[in-house]
């Protein structure tokens, strides 16, 4: 094999004076390749989902009960959540689920971190524009601006006064808090719940075996598929230097996701070919060993009471 | 020594969906208790035959008998047919990733057992015996995305070992494995040789052909069986293995004291 | 796309709840006979692709980056059953593990990403590819609307299922109780969004993917087998069906909480109130006058006292019994 001249010889210097090319790798440097980013913060979640199995190994109450237990009764608080419409039981429930968080284990300021940054980031951000009255007229808390007279703006129409109002302002914090609460009990699960039980907890609970089989199979794969994604755009940032065209990124995406489904493709035919080997007929089928204990009734009943006295409370006196 | 014929291949001519040619015309008989080796550069064809001897997947020309009966897709599909064929057979592939789909080791090794219809308790009893002669104990809860090279292969020998095939299939059984663990592979499947099981093995590794084989068949680039001998015969017959492209002139082959040939290139 | 829980009240998320559970069972059956063995491993697999591609952001000229969602690819590639089935499950593993779209709200984030969009998406390209050559433009012009149909479609969903919200669900002085926008509002925003951003990145995604299957692989394009002389119309029309089905849900938007109208807004309905509500509405209101607690006057500062009371008494009573699980479980681990 002939290895060409220019390879032999070590790489030629780029005089720090060319002004051209350091404007380029500017250039480069503002626009962070657009996937790079989301791509690892992704594997970052990946192996933060993992390392959280760590917490699911830790003593705790969460931890000791049955997951199908836990995952009914997560389902049945976030059905409580989305019910109540004050914001005083809405208070408590928080409170009570950061309770649960800590008697589990569970170091606060992560989940803190995880709920309460997040939640009124997104939802805040989202509901904003609720709380003025051109969106829900209402009662005005808070006038902000007099204008002339009614603004028309095609089929809309502004009003003569911009206000905060008092019921946009309550929908807003109702549905931040009822958020943070959703997102509260999502994560009790699964910080304290190893993902393949939530799995066969799911099976235990309402999903037909088929589903879980292939949930299982997914998540086992999730990483590794994020891993050659990854590599991918590695590959080609590390090749790549200076501006590339939004038509060159644009070729490039799809020829990614191509030779990604090409792959996957080949990989499911491994997989069927193990599967078959080891003697797979098309019906999934695997080994529980869980024990509903007499914790488990009584927390499900817990978790029932308290489900009741917030509705209750919500409904009747707040 | 009369030896009983497990497998009669012939005439078998097999290509890739693609059109493109994989085997060209296999005469092969594989005998009990035997250890057999493929050897043969990259692309060869070699894989495609053990999927073959696996049913995985079936030739378009030519016949394949497998413990006297006849081995083809109709047959296969059969439920009882496919069940008795495939519990005798173990095949560890040489893609670990692919191979390990379930999500975590313990669950891995107990999906063979499983599907083949064993008994509860004898499932667990078996996973947990494997696990503890492979040393996986450590590992036995872990995701294949948390295991090392070298573990995955030792969880995809466990996985098969698991419902006690006679044959193994092994696909490049020792690439990407450490020298530690390579030792420790090599041992077991000697082990296991001894107490009756059939190794076939795909490979193209020479350093390894003396303890993997009593017989070699030599794979041309043309997908067709060039060679066939004792790892002695093969590894002195230097032109063969530049003909088949394993090796090329720069290489030279040393014999040590104790019989053992051994190729390497001087910088 | 993805809603999260409490933007959705659960009556809404138990109705397209509801309209996914018979998509799913006639998906598994339909493409569980085609494949057999290989369902699980390649449903699994097209789950984590699709898990993956919801993941990829696209540049769009303005410099700003838009996320594609890759369903109406799955489906050109796949079929809309089998990619109905591959994004359900990509969608559970987000709403169960990252936290992304609710757990409640599956179902209806289901119906919009997994349902509406594949089916959309795989028919309007049926329709302009028809039954042309595997390397035909007229494949990748079809993805290309498909795509763009489809997320168009979704959004619309979306969109509506948001904008009823605030007619349906509301308190009596009129603070809405989940998200907030009406429908002139919310449509017109999600429209804007997709119409102009999300429809052309998710149809030229599919239009470009489509094209370099055609240069490299065409048989990665053709995974299922030919489908067949497909009845493109029936099948649109059986979906559009299932819409007109699902629309009395913005029927019936009267200003009251759906699913908790008074008896005489049921006796309007239905012409007549059930025996057993009349009865048993009279021994709650014998039981709570007016919201209060039987035997108090409902004067302002005895109802606020009783209000805190109660309050305190159960919140110190889940309290208690919380702590006590704790120590329970610790001593059962013990043992």
């Amino acid at each position: 094999m002939a290895v060409p001249e220019w390879l032999l010889v070590p790489q030629e210097q780029i005089s720090p004076n060319a002004s051209i090319k350091t404007s380029f790798l500017k250039n480069r440097l503002r626009k962070v390749s657009f996937i790079d980013k989301t791509l690892e913060e992704l594997t970052t979640v990946v192996r933060d989902e993992i390392f959280s199995e760590a917490i699911a190994g830790r003593d705790g109450l969460l931890q000791k009960i049955n997951p199908a237990a836990k995952v009914v009764s997560i389902f049945i608080l976030i059905c409580v959540a989305c019910l109540i419409r004050h914001i005083i039981p809405l208070l408590i429930l928080n409170i009570w689920l950061l309770l649960l968080a800590y008697i589990s284990s569970i170091p606060l300021s992560a989940f803190i971190k995880r709920v309460w940054l997040v939640v009124p980031l997104f939802t805040g951000i989202i509901v904003f524009p609720s709380i003025f009255n051109f969106i829900q007229p209402g009662t005005p808390l808070l006038s902000l601006f007099h204008f002339s007279q009614r603004i028309h703006f095609g089929p809309w129409v502004f009003p003569s006064v911009l206000a905060i109002t008092s019921q946009g302002v309550w929908g807003a914090v109702i549905l931040i808090l009822r958020a943070g609460a959703c997102i509260s009990l999502a994560a009790l699960l699964t910080y304290t719940t190893p993902w393949q039980s939530v799995l066969k907890a799911l099976q235990k609970v309402f999903v037909p075996q088929i589903f879980v089989s292939v949930l299982e199979m997914s998540y086992r794969y999730i990483y590794l598929f994020l891993q050659s994604a990854s590599e991918i755009f590695t590959a080609r940032r590390s090749r790549s230097l200076g501006h590339t065209s939004t038509k060159e990124q644009r070729s490039f995406v799809s020829g990614a996701i191509g030779s990604l489904w090409s792959k996957a493709i080949n990989l499911s035919k491994e997989i069927h070919a193990a599967m078959i080997s080891r003697g797979y007929t098309g019906r999934p089928d695997t080994i529980t060993n869980f024990r509903i204990r007499t914790l488990d009734w009584l927390w499900i009943l817990f978790i029932v009471t308290v489900s009741a006295l917030l509705i209750g409370g919500d409904r009747i006196f707040a | 020594m009369p030896e009983e014929a497990i497998y009669q291949l012939r005439n078998i001519t097999y290509h890739y969906p693609t059109g493109e040619k994989a085997l060209d015309d296999i005469n092969l008989t594989v005998y009990k208790g035997e250890r057999l080796v493929f050897l043969g550069a990259n692309g060869c064809g070699k894989s495609t035959l053990l999927k073959l001897i696996n049913g995985l997947i079936f030739p378009q020309q030519g016949s394949i008998f497998a413990f006297g009966e006849m081995i083809n897709e109709e047959r296969l599909s059969r439920e009882e047919i496919a069940f008795a064929f495939r519990r005798k057979i173990g095949f560890v592939f040489q893609n670990s990733e692919a191979q390990l789909f379930n999500s975590n080791v313990w669950n891995e090794i107990a999906f063979g057992p499983i599907q083949m219809g064993l008994g509860r308790e004898e499932v667990v009893r078996r996973v947990e015996e494997v696990i503890e002669m492979l040393e996986l104990g450590p590992l036995k809860n872990r995701p294949p995305f948390k295991l090392s090279g070298g573990e995955k292969k030792k969880v995809a020998l466990a996985s098969v070992l698991s419902f006690n095939p006679d044959i193994l299939l092994l696909d490049e059984p020792t690439n990407g494995l450490d020298p530690r663990t390579q030792r420790m592979l090599l041992n077991l499947i000697k082990q296991l040789n001894k107490a009756g099981k059939t190794i076939i093995s795909a490979t193209h590794n020479l350093d390894i052909l003396s303890e993997l084989s009593d017989r070699i068949i030599v794979f041309g680039e043309e997908h067709r069986l060039v060679a066939e001998g004792s790892s002695e015969e093969i590894l002195s017959d230097r032109s063969l293995l530049i003909k088949v492209n394993l090796i090329d002139e720069e290489f030279h082959s040393h014999t040590h004291g104790d019989g053992h040939r051994h190729f390497h290139v001087h910088a | 796309m993805h809603i999260p829980d409490s933007y959705l009240s659960p009556q809404t998320t138990v109705v397209m709840g509801a309209a996914m559970l018979p998509v799913w069972g006639a998906a598994v059956k339909k493409v569980k006979n085609n494949l057999t063995t290989k369902f699980v491993p390649l449903m699994a697999i097209g789950a984590v692709f699709s898990f993956v591609i919801m993941m990829f952001n696209i540049p769009i000229p303005d410099g700003t980056t838009a996320h594609a969602v890759g369903g109406g690819l799955l489906a050109i590639i796949l079929g809309p059953w089998a990619a109905c089935i591959c994004i359900s499950i990509s969608l559970a593993i987000q709403a169960l593990f990252f936290g992304d779209g609710g757990i409640l709200a599956f179902g209806a984030n289901c119906f919009n990403i997994a349902f509406i969009l594949p089916f959309f998406a795989y028919y309007t390209y049926r329709l302009i590819a028809g039954n042309s050559e595997i390397t035909s433009s007229r494949r990748w012009i079809g993805g290309l609307i498909g795509g763009y149909v489809g997320i168009n479609m979704a959004a619309l969903c979306t969109a509506v299922e948001f904008g009823v919200q605030p007619l349906l669900f509301h308190t009596a002085n009129g603070a809405p109780l989940y998200a907030p926008y009406p429908l002139g509002l919310s449509v017109p925003a999600m429209a804007f969004a997709h119409l102009l951003i999300a429809g052309p990145v998710e149809g030229i995604l599919t239009a470009l993917v489509i094209r370099h299957f055609q240069a490299s692989n065409p048989s990665l394009l053709n995974i299922m087998g030919n489908a067949g002389p497909v009845s493109v119309y029936r099948k649109l029309w059986w979906a559009l069906g299932v819409l007109i089905l699902l629309s009395p849900l913005g029927l019936l938007a009267n200003g009251t909480a759906w699913g908790e109208w008074g008896l005489d807004e049921i006796e309007k309905m239905i012409g007549f109130i059930p025996h057993g509500m009349q009865n048993f509405s009279d021994k709650w209101h014998a039981l709570m006058p007016d919201y209060g607690l039987p035997g108090l006057d409902n004067t302002l500062g005895q109802s606020a006292a009783v209000y805190v009371l109660a309050a305190i008494v159960g919140t110190a009573l889940i309290t208690g019994v919380t702590l006590l699980f704790g120590k329970l479980a610790r001593s059962k681990n013990a043992g």
